[in-house]
């Protein structure tokens, strides 16, 4: 009866052993095959007319599925997607862009998974480094002791399960630790004479020597960085968002360069920020929407030294509910800079926008709007005014050379020219409200 | 036999008499490109073979009672105009507003080259004072005044006969020039670069010895020669601002289609707001309405022959001026153009026609109409977030 208690007890043991090792295992393992599937970002800019001239005409079929195929652990390195695209397609070297892009026009990447594997591009799909120790603890010039640690770090990368990238960056860091400038340089200086020492093997060097110059090292964000924080992320959306059909679906504005800060709202926000930052950003915008969509009156009380109101001001006038509510996010954009989280950062406008759509808090329809609202605080030049500012410039100047009276027409033309084309859109003023204008 | 069928003529002919008749008549009406020009139509629903007296409008002169005769030459094509249009505009409020408040409105008489002032316990003032032209007016309904015989009346929309009057006599009239601030732009300019010219080439004799500077004399002539020319032309501009301004104003409102139209719609929106006095709220919603049934962004344009003034027309580069709230500045373009573009981004009429119902007469544009408009916004779930933020976004661009 004992034996049969005690195997009673270890089956339900191992039974929970294997519950909760599912439930705390790794995200990654279950999820990373679905978080790089693109769900957000619309148009890409990758596929610009000359590529998806070129998509067209190499017809590249692949087998999409390929990333499937791919274990968890592998998918958050690069150098695995060439790897099992190579494996599972038959596709030369230059047309691994065509391959990716052809993933990405089909959704299965976004743009920025697709600008991280293609950095990847003429990068050694692994290095197997094999280190002659011996050999190591003779050479001269160098901090053998320093130089071995890190090789015997980045020799085990793989049993380790890390990626080239990071592992090759903290190779580099360490190896160039000493050095303020020219560090690709010693780190070449380094590399060969590793090999010209037998230490390690030509290829290897070579491998090495490949990734230097193409400066994966410098990279600030990896594959894996993007995953692990758009993992944390996808966890913080909340279940009735993704049920909610009007806020499904891709944006063109977070793939698309935005025209103020001349950047990509949604790379710029994962290059930037971090998960922490990008859920707190979120919750502005999603305060703000939910505070214009429900506010009918706005109230200000006056209180006195003890706590009595002696006065109230109530105000039910739409616009100036709304002003008020927009200068009030801008006033909560701005005190981030108070925030020890953003200390080192700068947030604007367009970040908001994109950490709340990326936690599905607005629709794709909004964003839009949401994006023109800034042009009333931030107002951008149209290009026919700006050619028109222009041209009037170089006309003005050329008039000089014009001897009167003809210059008196030319004058008259210029004028007419501006009269015709010029905004006649009155300014408008708010002097009549008590918010003012929206600055 | 002979009896039956005696019998069912007679019938035939007493219904025929009772049935609504379709006439064919000249009338004044908007060509493709909205040109004013006569056009034989048919009007409808006439109960009288020889009058314009309909099912729902009758047309008289001034203060007369009975329908204008169709031989009457002189106002034939005056009541022919009104009454067609007015029927045009009924129809609309009946099928596309689903108004049944217009639908059950009783026969509204309609008073053409009527000079009276309105009297709200008279009905109507003392002939000789202060005869009205160049006006439309709907009227609201009184209780009349039984101690001096003045009966009741209904709703009633008189147009006043057109008068040409010198311009000096409108209170209110604007130059649409401004020449001497146009002159003074262009004079800035000029002067400006001439200045730009004499310096370069100061700098440039300078800098370069023995450099040609004949004929710089000559030059410097010139250029105070024109200068002189341009001056004269600035004090004259007055005087050419009065040459170029129109001078005489008159307007036959009852030969304009929107006029009619704008005047129907005041009736239509009577349910609520009342025809009491002349406000931008009321004005503004009938002009819109106007629009609509026109299909049109202007409003008594195009017409010199009737209307020598400048109409009204959808203006969404005005912004708003807390002087628009007033009764003086109850006319102007600006409510019609605010109520188009908000028509515009919603993409529904009905919504400005429910907006009547979250308004009296002397709701203010920027707080009464505003908030009847959102609490109509924010009950419809088909209109979505990103139009809402387009409202609110071109309502600020617009100053409100």
């Amino acid at each position: 009866m004992f034996l049969k208690l005690r195997n009673y007890i270890l089956f339900i043991y191992l039974i929970n052993l294997m519950t909760l090792s599912s439930a705390f295992s790794n995200p990654l393992n279950d999820r990373t095959h679905q978080i790089l599937i693109n769900k957000r970002e619309g148009k890409s800019r990758h596929l610009t007319l000359w590529n998806r001239f070129w998509l067209k005409k190499k017809s590249t079929e692949i087998n999409h599925d390929f990333i499937k195929d791919m274990s968890p652990s592998e998918q958050v390195c690069e150098e695995n997607y060439l790897k099992n695209l190579i494996k599972f397609n038959d596709v030369k070297r230059k047309n691994y862009k065509y391959a990716f892009l052809k993933l990405r026009k089909l959704n299965q990447i976004d743009d920025i998974s697709y600008q991280k594997i293609l950095e990847f591009k003429k990068a050694p799909q692994e290095i197997d480094l094999k280190i002659n120790k011996e050999k190591l603890k003779m050479i001269k010039g160098i901090d053998s002791k320093k130089i071995d640690q890190s090789i015997n770090q980045f020799s085990s990368y793989k049993k380790k399960k890390k990626c080239l990238g990071e592992s090759f960056k903290t190779l580099f860091g360490a190896i160039t630790k000493s050095k303020k400038k020219k560090k690709e340089k010693y780190f070449k200086k380094v590399i060969k004479k590793l090999v010209k020492e037998n230490v390690i093997t030509k290829t290897s060097g070579k491998q090495l020597l490949a990734l230097s110059k193409i400066k994966i090292h410098r990279q600030s964000q990896f594959l894996k960085d993007y995953i692990k924080t758009k993992n944390f992320v996808a966890k913080n959306i909340k279940e009735e968002n993704l049920l909610d059909e009007n806020k499904i679906g891709l944006s063109d504005l977070v793939s698309q360069k935005d025209r103020i800060n001349k950047s990509y709202p949604r790379q710029r926000l994962y290059e930037n920020y971090n998960q922490f930052q990008i859920i707190y950003m979120a919750q502005i915008l999603e305060r703000f929407l939910f505070r214009l969509e429900n506010t009918a009156l706005l109230g200000i009380d006056l209180i006195d030294r003890n706590d009595n109101t002696f006065e109230t001001f109530m105000i039910d006038s739409p616009m100036e509910i709304y002003r008020f509510l927009v200068k009030y996010m801008r006033y909560e954009m701005a005190k981030l800079k108070e925030n020890h989280l953003f200390s080192n950062v700068s947030v604007t406008y367009s970040d908001l926008i994109a950490a709340s759509f990326e936690l599905y808090q607005i629709p794709p329809a909004t964003l839009d709007e949401l994006r023109k609202m800034e042009e009333i605080w931030n107002p951008q030049l149209t290009k026919t005014q700006k050619i028109v500012t222009w041209g009037k410039l170089f006309t003005q100047a050329g008039v000089i050379f014009i001897p009167p009276p003809y210059n008196y027409l030319a004058s008259l033309s210029i004028w007419v020219i501006e009269s015709f084309v010029q905004n006649s859109k009155e300014e408008a003023t708010y002097g009549h409200s008590i918010f003012g204008e929206i600055q | 036999m002979k009896k039956i069928i005696l019998f069912i003529f007679s019938l035939i002919s007493i219904s025929k008499a009772y049935a609504k008749n379709d006439i064919s008549m000249e009338v004044m009406k908007r060509s493709k490109w909205f040109r004013l020009k006569k056009t034989k139509v048919k009007l409808p629903n006439l109960t009288s073979n020889n009058s314009f007296d309909g099912k729902h409008f009758i047309i008289v002169k001034g203060k007369d009672s009975s329908a204008i005769n169709f031989t009457n030459q002189e106002l034939r094509l005056k009541a022919a105009t009104t009454y067609y249009h007015l029927e045009k505009a009924r129809t609309y409020f009946i099928e596309q507003m689903g108004s049944t408040y217009v639908k059950d409105l009783p026969q509204i008489v309609i008073r053409i080259e009527h000079i009276n002032k309105f009297n709200e316990l008279g009905h109507f003032a003392n002939d000789n004072l202060d005869p009205q032209y160049n006006n439309a007016l709907s009227v609201p309904a009184g209780n009349g005044y039984e101690p001096a015989g003045v009966k009741p009346w209904d709703h009633e929309i008189w147009f006043r006969p057109a008068k040409k009057i010198h311009i000096s006599e409108i209170d209110n009239h604007s130059s649409p020039y401004d020449l001497k601030k146009l002159f003074k732009n262009f004079r800035r300019g000029v002067h400006m670069s001439s200045l730009q010219k004499f310096l370069a080439q100061y700098f440039i004799v300078r800098a370069f010895d023995g450099l040609d500077t004949r004929g710089t004399i000559e030059q410097l002539i010139r250029t105070t020669g024109t200068s002189i020319m341009l001056e004269l032309g600035l004090s004259q501009a007055g005087l050419l601002e009065k040459l170029l301004m129109r001078r005489w104003y008159k307007l036959d409102s009852a030969l304009i289609p929107e006029i009619i139209y704008h005047e129907f719609a005041h009736i239509a929106l009577s349910d609520h707001l009342e025809l009491n006095h002349s406000t931008a709220v009321i004005e503004g919603m009938a002009d819109f309405f106007a629009g609509k049934i026109a299909n049109s962004k202007q409003l008594a344009t195009k017409v010199k022959k009737y209307n020598s003034y400048n109409g009204k027309k959808v203006k969404t580069t005005i912004a708003y001026r807390q002087e628009f709230e007033l009764t003086s500045m109850a006319n102007t373009d600006f409510l019609f153009g605010l109520l188009w573009q908000v028509n515009d981004l919603l993409g529904d009429e009905s919504i400005i026609f429910k907006l009547r119902t979250k308004i009296t007469t002397d709701s203010n544009i920027r707080q009464d109409l505003l908030r009847g408009l959102f609490e109509i916004i924010n009950d419809n779930p088909e209109i979505k977030q990103n139009k809402k933020l387009q409202l609110y976004r071109e309502l600020y661009e617009r100053g409100i």
